[in-house]
Parts: structure tokens; C-alpha cells; sequence
């Protein structure tokens, strides 16, 4: 560039602006304080659902524990105390995490899979899908999601699949929508004619280019959806729709502690800050990404 | 080309005929041009017309949804017991061995006639069990719908116009607000105001007609639970759109004149903020509807939700399909509302 007759500011703005970008590397945010502690909390979150089950296998299957010390708060035997059968409560949140995280990933998973490849084409290619695509998404934003997915376990009774399945598909038009919007600036973009122009086809140019650049906005989206699919798949593990009596679950233990409001009142108080507070890191990521995003792709 | 006789009533045939014989137009023809033309008629007709769409669509996937269901009602009402004769009969009685189109035809056929068929649980008329309880939901919803905007927009308008310390506040309780799950802090709220201090009752729901002041306590808990989540939504709204409204060039063009201050707020920069508000209150507005189905089970509150939710456990299709059609309806309804009341504040509103 230096070696360039034109001075800086005739350059074209695409070019200028590829110049400040690289100052930021793509890397650098996830190296951002705010960004890599709620990662590693959503870590430890994911791990504990993973190793609880299997270090603590009876938990799951366990009607009543210690019968003579029910009803008790916190103490060095029970660090969060024991419920209304004389369970650990600890024990029975750390079990727990596994039934109330799959829901959440399966959510995702079905609104990742519909709303990402139906963006791309959206936005990427124009014409009758883009249209479509908006239709579906007028439509399902007028969708009652919570009653529909009742609807659906009035059907496949007990269903975590069933249940949080149906979430994704609803909200997955409401993610193709974000991912239209982003997809649609790139493809205006010069380095995307530049492909076009070598030779290079459109699978590759949607993997290499446009991807890449609406990674962002997915990730933003996802921790939203996340954080209401946290919360809807406790919501029906509350009402307890979801999972079957001994098997312990976030929503169906603060269902357990609403039902002993007045003798305990400390047992609404675990299973529902593990709720907020997840819900509140996966916030707190997806503003931080977001921020970090514009950052790097404002003009 | 062939002319009406002027002052005659009939409507012009063909679109090249409206075109060239405007003069001829009877006055009947002139009012509809002129109402077509009117933005907010056809973003209404837009929004009805897909409106009609959706509750086809819901009520149709949720009718396919139930057939897929392993048995059918005959089963549920006869149990196990039953003869082979009575289970053939009733399935004729039901209509349960026809097509699933003509099912689902003579379904929508009674249900445009306000007949949504009969709990298999308790006989009652969904239709009937559903008004009874629209109210109640209703109530809920609308009273928090107001508590989150009142609440909502003074945050955000406080803290956007204060900045600093007020501003940071502000942002951290909407994260927060957004994080606490209504079911929960309806519980917290349950044992501190209910049990431990006594002020309002914890479960339980007096009519309006009954008692106004019982009605009003019973009523404040469940209200202040789902307001929770519509006021940090509307807060993080109002304050992001009131600082892009305060710092554009018309609220400095309104500063340099000697405009008032609260004048500039209140006049002229929250009128402008107000779409986006608008916009995110009805967003809202079908979230808080979504959380009373939640909140009236933890308050034993007697709605559509805790109706819908006694369907899904006992497996009472009708119940659950009817509530689906109402929740549709209402939806479809505060949307509508949305869109006249943001096309009326921003008159620049395109019809997409």
C-alpha cells in the first residue's frame, strides 16, 4: 500500500476501512474480560451437566433420603440443605443441570439448523425465499409459543425433545430474519464480486465469506434464544410438565420449594439463582459480543 | 371504448374503465378509492388478512399436532373397559373415522360459529370454559401491560435524560429484570409479602364484580411478578431510543432556540423515541401473555393459563386447541393495536 502513488485519501472506503479492521484482529474478542468469564461460567455450567449424572447416579432415582433431617438449611452435611424428603439439594441441582442444558441446546440446535442455511439463501440469493422468509416470520412472531408448545405436550406428554424442539422451530424464523439482515450488506460487498468475477462458487464464496461475517450477529441472537429457552424449559419443568417425580430438574425444584413456602423458604432460593444467574451471563454475553461486534464492523 | 351513462350507480367493470371514466364514478366507488388510499386502512387490511392466516394455520398445525396422538378421544372417554361395539360407535358419534381434512373442516366450521366442542373431562363447552376465564387473563395481562409501560418509560426517560450513575442503574436492572423467571420471583414474592409480612394474599382470585378492593390485592402480586420482564424490556427500549432522540440535530436546533428543557424531553425527543417504545411494548405485551399461563399457576389464579395447563396434564385435546385459538386471537389483536397506535405516532410509516 505504502508503495501506492494515490495518497490515503483517495482510496476507495472499502480499502480504508480493511486497513482499521486489521488492527482488531477477528481473535481479539474473545479475549475480552467480560466475554471469556461468562465462557468459562457457561463452561463449568455445561461440564456439571455432563459429570453430575454419572459421579452421582443414585440422585436421579432417589424418592427420599435421610427422612429424619428434612426441611433443613444450609449446614456443613448439606451445603444448600435438604428438601421436603431430606434430599441434598446440592446434589439434586448439580443432577439437575443435565435435563434443564438439553433442552436449551435442543432448542437451539433446531432453530440453528432451520434459521441459519434459510437466512444465508435469503439474504445471500434474494427473490422468492427472501420472501418467504419474511412471511414466516410475520407469521410466527404472532405465534403464542408457550401455549403451542403446551399443545404439544398435551400430545407427546413429557416430552424435554418434543417441548423444546418445538421452541427452536418457532423461533427459528425470527433468527433467519437476523441472519437475512446481516447477510444481505455482504453481498453488495466488492470482495464478494472480486469471488464472483475469479471464478470461485457460491458454496465456497457463503462458507469463506459471508459466514464468517454473520457469525457475530448468530452468536448474539443465540444467547438470547438460549436465555428464553432456559427459561421456558424451566418454566415447564415448574409447571411439571417436562420431568417425571424423582428426577430432579431446576423448574420442577423450585416447584418443589413453592410447595413448601411457608415450613422452608430457603428452598426456592438454589435451583432459582442457578436460573438467573445463567440466564444472566448468557445477557450479559450477548451484549458483550454485540458490543465487540459493532466495534469491529462500524464504519 | 364503452361509457356508463354519468350518474348512474353502477361500478365501473374493468380497471382501464376506473382510469379513464373517474368522472362517472359513483360516490360509493369515490369513498372506497379514497379510503384504499388511506395508509392505515390498508396496513389494517394487511394486518387482518394475516391475521385470519394465522389463526388458520395454528389452529390446522395444532389439529394435525393432535391427530398424531397414539389413540384418540374415544379411547380417553371410554377407557379400557369398553366394548368393541361402544368404541365404533362413539367414533362415528365424534367423527374421528373421517379424513383429517374433513375433520379439521367440520372443526373450523363450528368453531367460526363459536362452537369449540366439549372438554372430554369435564363436558363442559370449551367456548363457555374459555370466557369464563378470558377475564381473569385479560385483567392480569392488561395490568401489568400498564404497570410495565408506566414503570418502563420513566426509567428509561430518567435515565437517559439523568446519565452516569442513574444510567448504569438503570441498564443493570433491565439485565437483571430480564434474568429473574417470573415463576420465581412470584414465589419470592409469595413468601415475603404473603407469608412472612401478611399484606396481600398468596394464591387465589376475587372477581372484580365481587369485591373491587379484594380484587385489586388479590391481583397486585401476580401483576408486580410478570411486570418484572415487560419494565427492563421496556426501560433498556426507552432509554437506548431517548438518547439517540436527545443527541440528534433537531433536539440541538431546539436547545440553541431557548427551548425549554423539559419541553425538549417530553415534546420532542420521547414523541420521536415513542416508535420504538410502541414497537417493543407489543412485543411485550404477547411475552406478558405467554408469563400468565406461569404466573396464574403459582398463584392458583383461575385463567386461560392454568386452564391450558390442566388441559395438557389430563390430556383434554379441545380444551388445549380451543386455548390456542384464543391465545392466537388476543396476539393477533395486541398486534394490530401496536400498529395503529406506532402508525398513528410516526405518520412517515410505509406499508411493507
Amino acid at each position: 500500500m505504502s508503495a501506492s502513488p494515490w495518497s490515503e485519501t483517495d482510496l476507495p472506503s472499502p480499502l480504508v476501512r480493511g486497513e482499521t479492521e486489521g488492527a482488531h484482529r477477528p481473535r481479539s474478542m474473545w479475549r475480552r474480560p467480560v466475554i471469556l468469564c461468562c465462557l468459562v461460567y457457561l463452561g463449568i455450567v455445561v461440564g456439571v451437566a455432563i459429570i453430575a449424572p454419572i459421579v452421582l447416579p443414585q440422585v436421579g432415582h432417589e424418592d427420599a433420603g435421610n427422612l429424619l433431617a428434612v426441611l433443613k438449611g444450609p449446614s456443613s452435611r448439606h451445603w444448600l440443605g435438604t428438601d421436603s424428603l431430606g434430599r441434598d439439594v446440592l446434589e439434586r441441582l448439580l443432577v439437575g443441570t443435565r435435563v434443564t442444558i438439553v433442552g436449551v441446546g435442543e432448542a437451539l440446535l433446531a432453530a440453528l439448523l432451520l434459521g441459519v442455511p434459510l437466512g444465508v439463501v435469503a439474504g445471500y440469493f434474494g427473490g422468492w425465499v427472501d420472501s418467504v422468509v419474511r412471511w414466516l416470520s410475520d407469521l410466527t412472531f404472532s405465534m403464542p409459543a408457550i401455549v403451542i408448545t403446551l399443545a404439544v405436550l398435551a400430545v407427546f406428554p413429557g416430552s424435554v425433545t418434543a417441548a423444546m424442539v418445538t421452541l427452536g422451530v418457532i423461533a427459528a424464523p425470527g433468527l433467519m430474519r437476523i441472519v437475512r439482515s446481516a447477510a444481505l450488506p455482504v453481498r453488495e460487498e466488492l470482495y464478494i464480486a472480486a469471488a464472483r468475477v475469479s471464478g470461485l462458487s457460491h458454496r465456497y464464496i457463503i462458507s469463506r465469506h459471508v459466514l464468517p461475517r454473520i457469525s457475530g450477529a448468530v452468536i448474539v441472537q443465540c444467547s438470547l434464544l438460549a436465555a428464553i429457552a432456559l427459561q421456558v424449559q424451566t418454566g415447564l419443568a415448574f409447571l411439571n410438565l417436562l420431568v417425571p417425580a424423582p428426577a430432579p430438574s431446576w423448574g420442577g425444584m423450585v416447584a418443589d420449594g413453592a410447595n413448601e413456602i411457608v415450613a422452608q423458604p430457603w428452598l426456592i432460593w438454589p435451583p432459582g439463582v442457578a436460573i438467573a444467574l445463567t440466564v444472566l451471563v448468557l445477557g450479559i454475553f450477548g451484549d458483550a459480543v454485540r458490543d465487540a461486534r459493532t466495534k469491529r464492523w462500524s464504519s | 371504448m364503452h361509457i356508463e351513462v354519468s350518474n348512474s350507480v353502477a361500478v365501473p367493470e374493468t380497471a382501464t374503465e376506473l382510469n379513464t371514466s373517474q368522472e362517472v364514478m359513483s360516490a360509493g366507488g369515490r369513498i372506497r378509492g379514497v379510503l384504499l388510499r388511506h395508509r392505515l386502512v390498508r396496513l389494517l387490511a394487511r394486518r387482518i388478512a394475516l391475521g385470519v392466516v394465522l389463526v388458520f394455520v395454528v389452529s390446522a398445525l395444532t389439529f394435525v399436532l393432535v391427530s398424531l396422538t397414539p389413540g384418540n378421544a374415544a379411547d380417553d372417554i371410554l377407557g379400557f373397559t369398553a366394548t368393541r361395539a361402544q368404541y365404533a360407535s362413539l367414533t362415528h358419534q365424534l367423527g374421528l373415522n373421517l379424513p383429517l381434512y374433513e375433520q379439521y373442516a367440520h372443526w373450523a366450521g363450528h368453531a367460526l360459529t363459536g362452537n369449540l366442542g366439549t372438554s372430554v373431562f369435564t363436558g363442559q363447552s370449551v367456548t363457555q370454559a374459555l370466557d369464563q376465564r378470558l377475564p381473569v387473563t385479560l385483567s392480569l395481562m392488561l395490568g401489568s401491560l400498564l404497570v410495565s409501560v408506566v414503570v418502563g418509560v420513566a426509567v428509561g426517560v430518567v435515565s437517559a435524560v439523568r446519565g452516569g450513575i442513574v444510567g448504569r442503574g438503570a441498564d443493570a436492572l433491565s439485565l437483571v429484570g430480564f434474568s429473574l423467571p417470573n415463576f420465581w420471583v412470584g414465589a419470592i414474592f409469595i413468601s415475603l409479602f404473603a407469608v412472612r409480612y401478611r399484606w396481600f394474599p398468596a394464591i387465589g382470585y376475587v372477581s372484580f364484580g365481587q369485591s373491587p378492593f379484594e380484587w385489586l390485592r388479590s391481583i397486585v402480586l401476580p401483576v408486580a411478578a410478570l411486570s418484572l420482564g415487560g419494565i427492563a424490556a421496556i426501560a433498556k427500549q426507552t432509554r437506548e431510543a431517548m438518547l439517540e432522540a436527545l443527541g440528534s440535530e433537531y433536539v440541538r436546533g431546539a436547545r440553541a432556540n431557548g427551548i425549554r428543557r423539559r419541553s425538549i424531553v417530553f415534546r420532542h425527543a420521547l414523541k420521536n423515541a415513542a416508535g420504538r417504545v410502541v414497537t417493543v411494548v407489543g412485543v411485550q405485551a404477547v411475552g406478558l401473555l405467554g408469563g400468565t399461563v406461569l404466573i396464574e399457576n403459582v398463584f392458583s389464579i383461575p385463567g386461560l393459563g392454568s386452564l391450558v395447563v390442566t388441559g395438557t396434564v389430563q390430556h383434554d385435546l379441545p380444551v388445549v386447541e380451543g386455548t390456542v385459538v384464543y391465545f392466537t386471537i388476543i396476539v393477533i389483536v395486541v398486534n394490530l393495536m401496536v400498529d395503529v397506535v406506532y402508525s398513528w405516532l410516526n405518520p412517515r410509516v410505509q406499508v411493507r
